[in-house]
């Protein structure tokens, strides 16, 4: 079956609808606006050069959230959390009670936490998921399962 | 502290989010393409005039068989 073609339209689409919950996965993962909106607006500025040569293989919106998740990766997140900023004050502090569920989060395997963030904050479905993480279908339903209880105990154990 | 995907909402706050499409394609280069484009196009199309203007000039001056 031939492939339709990717526009820049399409890709904006994409953009008005999804970006602002891929913005919230990404600072769900970084704690860091900052990050969060550079690796939005980067992901979809590298879909729209790259879109003559995407495939087709998978749909954009995975492909587009892969490249998110590639630029809130582990290793390329600072140390320091700043605090984010929305023009006139500081509206949500680093340093929040906060700071035990991201402690939390943290020490669950990689995999299951993208798997829990993909389900929430964008609403994908299972197949979207397998798309975006590059595993089978099947796998989604006891990644998040294995996730929420490893977050349980996670939180309990971090919270004493 | 017990687990529900609603605390989730907690690492991420929607505040902070500012939309800002034409960012994306400054980043893409796609409106410097845009922009180069239509005059691209304008270029060749007086270069295509310009030649030919001259093609007929040099024609006629030497009474190329198909003016004569």
């Amino acid at each position: 079956m031939e492939q339709k073609a990717v526009t820049v339209e399409s890709i904006e689409s994409i953009y008005r609808h999804l970006a602002e919950d891929l913005f919230r996965l990404a600072l769900a993962r970084s704690s860091n606006p900052e990050l969060a909106r550079d690796a939005v607006q980067e992901s979809f500025a590298r879909a729209t050069r790259a879109r003559a040569g995407f495939r087709g293989s998978g749909s954009l919106e995975a492909w587009i959230s892969r490249c998110v998740l590639s630029a809130t990766q582990d290793d390329r997140l600072p140390a320091v959390e700043p605090d984010l900023h929305d023009g006139d004050g500081i509206v949500w502090k680093a340093e929040t009670p906060d700071a035990d569920l991201r402690a939390a989060v943290r020490q669950i395997p990689a995999l299951q936490r993208d798997t829990l963030f993909l389900r929430f904050f964008l609403d994908f479905d299972y197949l979207t998921i397998a798309e975006t993480l590059g595993i089978g279908a099947g796998e989604v339903s006891a990644t998040l399962h294995a996730a929420r209880r490893n977050l349980t105990l996670a939180l309990d154990e971090v919270t004493g | 502290m017990r687990f529900d995907d609603e605390i989730l909402d907690r690492l991420a706050p929607t505040l902070g989010w500012r939309s800002d499409w034409v960012n994306v394609l400054e980043r893409a280069g796609e409106i410097d393409q845009r922009r180069r484009q239509p005059w691209a196009r304008r270029r060749r199309i007086l270069a295509l005039v310009g030649l030919t203007a001259l093609l007929i000039a040099l024609a006629t001056a030497t009474e190329w068989w198909l003016f004569r």
